[in-house]
This record gives C-alpha cells, sequence and structure tokens, in this order.
C-alpha cells in the first residue's frame, strides 16, 4: 500500500495517543501540540478525511451536544488497517534513520 | 434541532457552510461550534468573534482545494462511465459519432460557402457608401432591370448633386470577351481587361503594391495590372514604367495591384485608364459612346457622403431623367442598388459586366440544407439516446439512491454528449480538410483549409456543435434524470418504451426531410437532362465554332473558308457577329405596324443558318443569287413575327437604325431556336447580313468525322496561314450551349452529396433504432415462433412499423417537396413537369434504403432460435 503522508501522518498517531477522545476538537489540539503549530480547522479535515475515505479510521456519533450547535461529536477510530499503515510507516522511517547520528549530535 | 446553530453567528454558520465540503461539513461545523462557544465563556464575545474570523480565512485554502479535487474526482467518473458506454454500445456510439461528424462537416463546409457568398465586394472599405447604377424600363407594365449605363451619365450625376462624392465608370464590353495583350513578339488573349476612371482607387479598395495610388491611372495611355499578370509579362523584373499593346495601343504600366479577391464581382488583370478608350486606336470600339446618351454600354458606380441617403438622391432625379434622357419619364427610372446587393441581389438584371453574380436563392436552399442535415443528426442522438433509457434507468435508480442530484446526473448525461460531440468535431474537422477539394472540384469554388481561416472553421465548428450539443443533449439528460428509483429498480416501467410516440414523430420529420431532399434532386436532375438534351431549335452536336478577336484575321476570311473547305471533314463554313449562348446585342428596329424597339439581332452570311441547323419555315434563307440581300433582307424567327403581329411575315418592311440605316424586308421566317439559356423564354430575334466582315467576330465549322484531332489539326493549320501570330482559340458548340446550365449543375452535384449524405444519416438512425427495438423484443418474437409464428411473418412484423412511418412521411413530404420544386422550376421558361414518377421513385427508394436497414435486424431476429430467444436477459 501507498505511505502514509505525514499530515495523515500526524493526524492518526494524535487519534491513536487520545485512546478514545479524538474527535475534531481534541485531535486539532493534539495535532497543535505535537507541531508547535496552530493547524486550522480545515487543514485538520483534509487529512482526517482522506484517511478516512481509505479506510484507516471509522467514525462513531455521540449523542448531539448543545455546546456543538446541537450537533454530535464524532470520533475517531484507528481500524486494524490503519494500525497495519502506521506500524509499516514506522519501519520505513525506522530505516531511514538508522546509522544517522551526527545529525541529532550536532543539533544538541 | 432548531438551535442548530445557536451558538455561532448565523452569517459565519452560513459562510462555512458554503465552504466546507458537505462530507467533512458535519463535523467540522461541531468543532467551530465548541471551540467558539469555549473562548465566548472563558473570554468573552469578542475574542471569540475574531478567532471565528481568522479561522474562516484559514480554512478557505485548504477546504477548498479538498473540494477542487472531489469535483474533479467526480468529472472523471463521468468520463469514465461515458467512455464505458462508447465503447460497450459499439453501433451506437458509431451511429451517432458517424452521424454527428457528418453533419457537422456538412454544415461547416455549406458555412463556409455561404459566409464566401454574403462576403462578395465587402472587403472594400467604402463598401457601404458605394452604389451600382440600374436602370429600369416600364414596357407593357413589366420592369426590365439593365445595369448598362451611358458613359456620361455618371459624370453629370456628379455634377448636379453635391451628395456623390465620386463616379467610377467602367467599360468592359460583353461583345469583347478577349482582348489582344502583346509583350515583345509574344501576345495573348486576355480575359480581364477593364476601363475605368482614375476615381476606381478611391472608391474602390485595390491596394497597389507599388506607385502612389493617386496617380495611378491618370496618365491617359496607362494602366495597372495584377501581381499575376506582371510575373506572366515581365517575370521578376519591374514592370511599372514599361509599356504593353492592348488591342493595338500602346499603353504605359504605372502601378501594380494585389490580384483581385475572389469574392469581388468583378476581377480584373489589366485595369487601363478610361481616358485610353478616346485614342484612335479604340475607335473601332467604341464609336461615338463615349458622348452618346443612348448608347447604354459603362457600369456607373457612385459612392454617396457618409451618411447620405440613396433613396433621397433617387427621389431627386426624376427632374434629372427627364433633362437628359429623350423618354417618358414614366417608363424610365434610376435605382441605386447598393455594392454589397450586387452578387446576391442581381437575378433579374440583365446586361451585367460580368458573370460572377449569384442568386441569394442559392444560400437560402444551401442554408436549409445544412439545416436539415443537422435536424436529421440531432434526431438521430435523440431517437437513440431515449431508445436506451431502459437500460440506463437501472444506472440512473442507482446513481439516484446513493445519492445523486438531478442537477448532478443532467451534467453527467450532458457531459457524455460533450465527449460524443468533441470526437465528433475532431472526426468532422479531418472530413472537411478531406472534403474541400472535392467541394472546390464540384462546386468549382477556391476553398482552402489555411491558417486565415482555421479559426473560423473551428469556430464554426464549435458553434455548430453547440446547437447540436444543446438541441440534442439537453433532452435526453433532460428526460433520463427524471427517473424514478423507486420504478427503475424494481423493474416496473420500462421509461423509454413509453416514449414511443416522440420517437417515431421523429423518424417521420427525418424521413420527410429526406424524401423532400430525395425528390427535389431526383425533379433537379431531370429539368438538367431537359436543358441539356431538348431539341434547341438548331443542331449543337458537331460544330465548333473559332472566335475572331482580331480585324486582320476577319478580313481574311473568304480565304480561311475556302482553305477549310478543302477539307472533305468540313461541310460548311460561316461566320456571324455573335452565337446562340454568347451575348446578342441589341439593335433599334422599326417594323411595319409597331413603334420604334431594341430587337435582338444578329449579323449572319448566307451559309449561317444552314451551318447551325436550322429550320426555314416560311420563305427562304440569305441567297448568293439576290445580290441585294446583303443591303435590304431580314430573316426573323417565329417568336418575332408573333411579337410583331403579323400572320404572313413574308414581304413585311423593318427598318435599323444605328451606324447604318438599312431598309429592307422580311425574306424568310426561322423557326424558333434558344440563343438563350432555357432560363429565357424565347425572344423575337432579327438575322440579317453586313456588307463588310469586320462585323463579324465568329467562325463557325460543321463537321462529320471519326478522328477529332487531326481535324482539329488541320483547322488550326488553315488558321495560322492567313492569321499568323494570332493565337488559335476553339470551342465546341453543343459544350458551350452545355455551360449556360453551370450554374445548376453544380448545385446539382453539390446538393446531391449533400442529400445522398442526409440520407446515410438518416438510415443510421433508423438502423440503430431498429437494433435496439429488436433487441427489446427478443422475448416476443421468441414466444412467437414457439406459438408458430414463421421467420417471414416476424420480418413482417418487425418491418411494418417503420415502413408505415415511411408511408407518413412520404404524405408530408410530397406536397412540401412539390412546392419547393415548383418554386424551383419557375426560374426556368422551358421546364419539365413535375410526374408522379419522380414522386414515387423518391419514395421507393426511401422505402428500399427502410427496408434495408430495419431487414437486416428483423432477419437476424426471427431466424434466431426460441430458446435463446426466451433465455435473454
Amino acid at each position: 500500500m501507498r505511505l502514509l503522508s505525514r499530515s495523515e501522518e500526524i493526524v492518526l498517531l494524535s487519534i491513536w495517543k487520545l485512546q478514545g477522545n479524538a474527535y475534531g476538537v481534541t485531535i486539532r489540539k493534539q495535532v497543535s501540540k505535537i507541531t508547535g503549530k496552530n493547524w486550522s480547522i480545515g487543514a485538520i479535515y483534509a487529512p482526517l478525511h482522506r484517511v478516512e475515505k481509505k479506510g484507516l479510521v471509522r467514525t462513531v456519533k455521540s449523542d448531539p451536544l448543545p455546546e456543538r450547535g446541537g450537533r454530535s461529536k464524532v470520533y475517531y477510530e484507528i481500524t486494524p488497517k490503519g494500525k497495519k499503515a502506521l506500524l509499516e510507516t514506522k519501519k520505513v522511517h525506522d530505516s531511514m534513520w538508522v546509522g544517522i547520528f551526527s545529525l541529532e549530535f550536532e543539533r544538541e | 434541532m432548531d438551535s442548530k446553530h445557536k451558538s455561532l453567528p448565523k452569517f459565519s454558520a452560513w459562510l462555512l457552510e458554503r465552504f466546507i465540503n458537505r462530507e467533512v461539513r458535519y463535523s467540522a461545523l461541531g468543532d467551530f461550534a465548541e471551540i467558539y462557544t469555549e473562548i465566548r465563556d472563558k473570554r468573552g464575545l469578542w475574542p471569540a468573534r475574531i478567532w471565528l474570523g481568522k479561522q474562516i480565512l484559514k480554512s478557505v485554502p485548504s477546504f477548498l482545494a479538498d473540494s477542487f479535487y472531489w469535483s474533479v474526482t467526480m468529472l472523471q467518473n463521468y468520463l469514465k462511465t461515458a467512455l464505458r458506454i462508447l465503447r460497450r454500445q459499439k453501433i451506437y456510439s458509431f451511429i451517432n459519432i458517424t452521424g454527428l461528424s457528418l453533419s457537422l462537416a456538412c454544415c461547416v463546409l455549406i458555412a463556409l460557402y455561404i459566409h464566401f457568398e454574403l462576403s462578395y465586394d465587402g472587403f472594400h472599405d467604402k463598401a457601404d457608401n458605394i452604389y451600382r447604377i440600374i436602370e429600369i424600363e416600364t414596357e407593357s407594365g413589366k420592369n426590365r432591370y439593365s445595369a448598362a449605363t451611358p458613359a456620361p451619365l455618371a459624370p453629370t450625376l456628379s455634377q448636379e448633386f453635391p451628395e456623390i462624392v465620386r463616379v467610377v465608370r467602367i467599360f468592359h464590353p460583353s461583345w469583347i470577351e478577349k482582348w489582344r495583350i502583346s509583350h515583345d513578339e509574344r501576345s495573348f488573349f486576355e480575359e480581364g481587361v477593364f476601363f475605368a476612371d482614375p476615381s476606381i482607387l478611391e472608391v474602390f479598395s485595390f491596394p497597389l503594391i507599388q506607385s502612389q495610388q493617386e496617380d495611378a491611372l491618370q496618365e491617359p495611355q496607362s494602366m495597372i495590372i495584377t501581381k499575376e499578370m506582371a510575373q506572366k509579362y515581365f517575370g521578376n523584373s519591374n514592370p511599372v514604367g514599361r509599356v504593353l499593346s492592348v488591342h493595338g495601343d500602346q499603353i504605359k504600366i504605372t502601378g501594380i495591384a494585389q490580384d483581385v479577391p475572389h469574392n469581388s464581382h468583378f476581377r480584373f488583370k489589366f485595369l487601363v485608364s478610361f481616358a485610353a478608350l478616346e485614342s484612335p486606336g479604340f475607335r473601332n470600339v467604341v464609336y461615338d459612346m463615349l458622348n452618346n446618351w443612348r448608347s447604354h454600354n459603362f457600369y456607373s458606380y457612385l459612392m454617396l457622403r457618409e451618411g447620405a441617403s440613396s433613396a433621397e438622391l433617387q427621389e431627386k432625379l426624376v427632374p434629372f431623367l427627364e433633362r437628359h434622357f429623350n423618354q417618358k419619364i414614366s417608363d424610365f427610372d434610376l435605382y441605386l442598388q447598393p455594392l454589397k446587393d450586387v452578387h446576391l441581389h442581381s437575378k433579374n438584371i440583365s446586361y451585367e459586366m460580368t458573370d460572377t453574380n449569384s442568386d441569394i436563392a442559392y444560400v437560402y436552399i444551401f442554408s436549409a440544407i445544412a439545416l436539415f442535415v443537422l435536424i436529421i443528426a440531432c434526431i438521430n442522438y435523440m431517437n437513440l439516446a431515449t431508445a436506451r433509457a431502459a437500460k440506463r434507468a437501472k444506472e440512473v435508480g442507482t446513481r439516484k439512491i446513493v445519492g445523486a442530484s438531478r442537477a448532478q446526473l443532467i451534467q453527467q448525461f450532458l457531459g457524455e454528449s460533450v465527449v460524443l460531440l468533441f470526437m465528433a468535431i475532431m472526426i468532422a474537422f479531418i472530413l472537411v480538410s478531406l472534403a474541400l477539394p472535392v467541394l472546390n472540384s464540384l462546386a468549382g469554388s477556391q476553398f482552402t483549409v489555411d491558417s486565415k481561416n482555421l479559426l473560423f472553421i473551428l469556430g464554426l465548428l464549435l458553434g455548430a456543435s453547440l446547437i447540436l450539443g444543446s438541441a440534442a443533449g439537453i433532452y435526453p439528460a433532460l428526460f433520463l434524470s427524471t427517473f424514478q428509483p423507486v420504478n427503475t429498480l424494481s423493474g416496473k416501467i420500462h421509461p423509454g418504451v413509453k416514449k414511443v410516440h416522440f420517437r417515431k414523430t421523429l423518424v417521420v420529420i427525418q424521413f420527410a426531410i429526406s424524401i423532400s431532399l430525395i425528390i427535389a434532386t431526383l425533379a433537379g436532375r431531370s429539368q438538367l437532362k431537359y436543358c441539356l438534351s431538348r431539341n434547341l431549335g438548331f443542331d449543337k452536336e458537331n460544330v465548333i465554332s473559332i472566335p475572331v478577336r482580331d480585324v486582320s484575321t476577319i478580313l481574311e476570311f473568304e480565304s480561311i473558308k475556302a482553305s477549310l473547305l478543302q477539307n472533305p471533314e468540313i461541310l460548311k463554313v460561316a461566320c456571324s457577329d455573335s452565337l446562340p449562348g454568347k451575348a446578342i446585342g441589341t439593335r433599334g428596329f422599326l417594323s411595319e405596324g409597331n413603334t420604334w424597339a431594341p430587337r435582338y439581332s444578329l449579323f449572319v452570311d448566307h451559309d449561317f443558318i444552314p451551318t447551325m441547323g436550322m429550320d426555314i419555315k416560311e420563305g427562304r434563307n440569305f441567297s448568293r443569287e439576290f445580290s441585294t440581300d446583303v443591303e435590304d433582307a431580314y430573316i426573323i424567327n417565329e417568336a418575332a413575327a408573333e411579337e410583331f403581329g403579323w400572320d404572313s411575315a413574308l414581304g413585311k418592311r423593318l427598318f435599323w437604325r444605328g451606324d447604318r440605316n438599312k431598309k429592307g424586308e422580311v425574306i424568310g421566317v426561322v423557326k424558333n431556336f434558344h440563343f438563350k439559356s432555357f432560363h429565357q423564354k424565347i425572344e423575337p430575334i432579327i438575322l440579317h447580313m453586313l456588307p463588310e466582315r469586320s462585323g463579324f467576330s465568329y467562325i463557325s465549322v460543321r463537321i462529320r468525322t471519326q478522328n477529332m484531332l487531326n481535324l482539329l489539326t488541320g483547322i488550326k493549320k488553315s488558321w495560322e496561314k492567313f492569321s499568323p501570330g494570332v493565337p488559335f482559340e476553339f470551342f465546341f458548340m453543343d459544350a458551350h450551349m452545355n455551360r449556360l446550365y453551370d450554374t445548376e449543375m453544380r448545385l446539382g452535384r453539390v446538393s446531391g452529396i449533400f442529400t445522398f449524405l442526409s440520407v446515410i444519416i438518416a438510415c443510421l438512425g433508423v438502423f440503430g433504432l431498429a437494433t435496439f427495438l429488436t433487441q427489446q423484443r427478443t422475448k416476443e418474437i421468441g414466444i412467437r415462433k414457439v406459438l408458430g409464428a414463421t421467420a417471414s411473418s416476424i420480418v413482417v412484423l418487425l418491418s411494418k412499423e417503420f415502413i408505415m412511418l415511411v408511408v407518413i412521411s412520404n404524405i408530408i413530404a410530397w406536397p412540401v417537396a412539390y412546392f419547393a420544386v415548383q418554386k424551383w422550376l419557375q426560374n426556368f421558361a422551358y421546364r419539365i413537369d413535375l410526374t408522379i414518377g419522380t414522386f414515387l421513385l423518391a419514395s421507393f427508394l426511401a422505402l428500399l434504403i427502410t427496408l434495408f436497414s430495419v431487414g437486416y435486424q428483423s432477419v437476424r431476429a426471427s431466424i434466431i432460435s426460441p430458446a435463446s430467444a426466451l433465455r435473454y436477459e
């Protein structure tokens, strides 16, 4: 399968970390925290929508909530396929970084 | 959920809804609301609003990119479906693409022709202010229009009316087709020699390559020649300042003009200054015409002041005419014809300067054909698309259920039409490029696909396909997209079936058009055949005519004749001043019991009537035994005897007043013969003799030979002996008479092709429809066969419907075609009677073609084994 894009990877990892509390707002916070950048809602949904289309995550709706203007929260959950994709990506990352120390060393 | 947008400001919510992709809109809006509420509760309303605004702005780019991605994806999907359908239904695609591309190509070709016809004389900068003077003579309630005017008319007009800025007189006599042009030792007979006032360069836009515009024709003995002629006579050297001999007169070249465009109603090659006509060399051409108000041999063009009205000027002409023309004013008038009307609106005008004029009727005829071909192709498309609706019904239902809106479906079906049309356009373009040379040779035109009109052609194609696409594509799109999923998926209704009547109507229209075109083509052909083969009152076969353009040659006539007659294959030799089918002049005659009137008259010699094979009805031919015949004998035709009211014409007095006066009497009546085309009734004509030879310009030779080439070589030898250095020309009388119908022949050939194409396209459509309908009835046919129907009864069953349609089409087509063809036949004074045979033949052809298109499918269906038919579906 095709490798995940960076934004897809970040979004997936955030969902993983949020452990069942992953919906738009929390994902955005998490992503912003990881990357140290303030992501717009639109910027979150584009990769989120893509990974959903690819079947890497599935959604579960909560009951409608007043603070959301009467809408449900849409929770995201990683599917086994998503997990596999993440692991594969990690493997690629790891093998890419093998033998490269100086980069980190120089930075410190 | 009325509290839906409670937390978000309404406008922002609305804005976001537009921006955010449908599929994530729900969650994203929730997120916006949640964070907005949070900030508002913690930090107040305004910070929340500012945050929201910023967020909206930030979100726009990524959402837009996303929605663009999805619309492209859908487009890909449509394209994929369209191509799949095209590939899967090969017959359907073939029929549609062939029909569409053929009709598009037809339309483009016809549009090119029409555009060309309408563009005549439009290239002159001042075209809108230029008028040609037409004389109207009223004789016993009938108007006669003539383009030829006296020479003094135009200059006098310009002196008396200030709104006339410039006048141009052009001299291009119809009785001199070619002029002798000599350079050094070489000489040629050239067409396209025009004499014109120097103002022609200011009024018309004929750009010069060299020299100043103003003085190019100022010198009396000067002329302008075209680039083509410069190349012919002088090669690459500069001709300006050099001298050519025109009709034996030395004329200096003072300018080179660009070759005159084909869409000009006169195309000069040599433009000689008008003043040259006053030199002694042209005395034997113009005689006293230059100052004579009664000699109508010049063409007058006026340029009016910007904004001046030609109608107002025309009103003021009445007193002018009374002063200058010695004629009763009620019988005579002038009409100012706009320059741009000359080419297409001069049908009734005689004594034209050139024979390039066409008729607006042809523009209409061809527009109608183009329109018909388009309609037929449109109908094919609509018919096949709706007929196939049953097949697509399931697809429509499924698409609707998974959420396609009607607009999207319309988009999809229109998209399919666009794909089809796009292919058709490409093929049509190739067809046009291939067909142009063929069309040119058939129609005698000069169209090319070059960089200049490439854009025009592509524009035409796009325009025509836009019309086609919207006419043919929109209906099926609207129709197919209305299907209700419940009905189509449950299989209750086959939506296409309900449209049977609509489709039948369309097929009837198609066939009515095709049958009308076939009838018109057949009728046109038989009229043409009639024109070419009917007895003309003289024998046009086996006559060779030699134009004599040189006075010194005609003076040698007796010697040439003697030399020719030594050849046993040459039976008779005669000479005359003109010939049937050529321009024949009118001269003023006073006939016993009538008033002065212009009559057609022909100068002939003793042998002219026998050489031409004309029959004497009464009296005798000119005879050498009566020496007075030369001076006082006339022979008239039957029409003249009738016109003059003479029961017995022999011995009646005739008086000719012209260059000379000639009193005489009628010695014979010749049977009517056609000296003009069948468009015109045979008019009175007077044949008489001339004492001197110089007035003659044709030698006609009656021959009987097996070896034409040998004979022609012999004639040429005799010619060269007595006329050294003068080019030998000849034509066959029959070919020359047939050329009178060039326009009709071309029209016939071209419209024949378009008719053929329209029939082909209609056939394709019927074939496709029959294929589909037979497929739909596979099961029915199976059951019928099981119950004992024979193969032939099934063929009849399946063909019957279409035959009925053809019969109905005939009922519509016959009267329409009858009136159209009658209207066209009115152009001919001598014409065929429309017989029922033509109609029956056309209908028979249509029926045959239909049976052929339908038969294949019905026979195939009828011989299929019932078992496999019933297993179908």
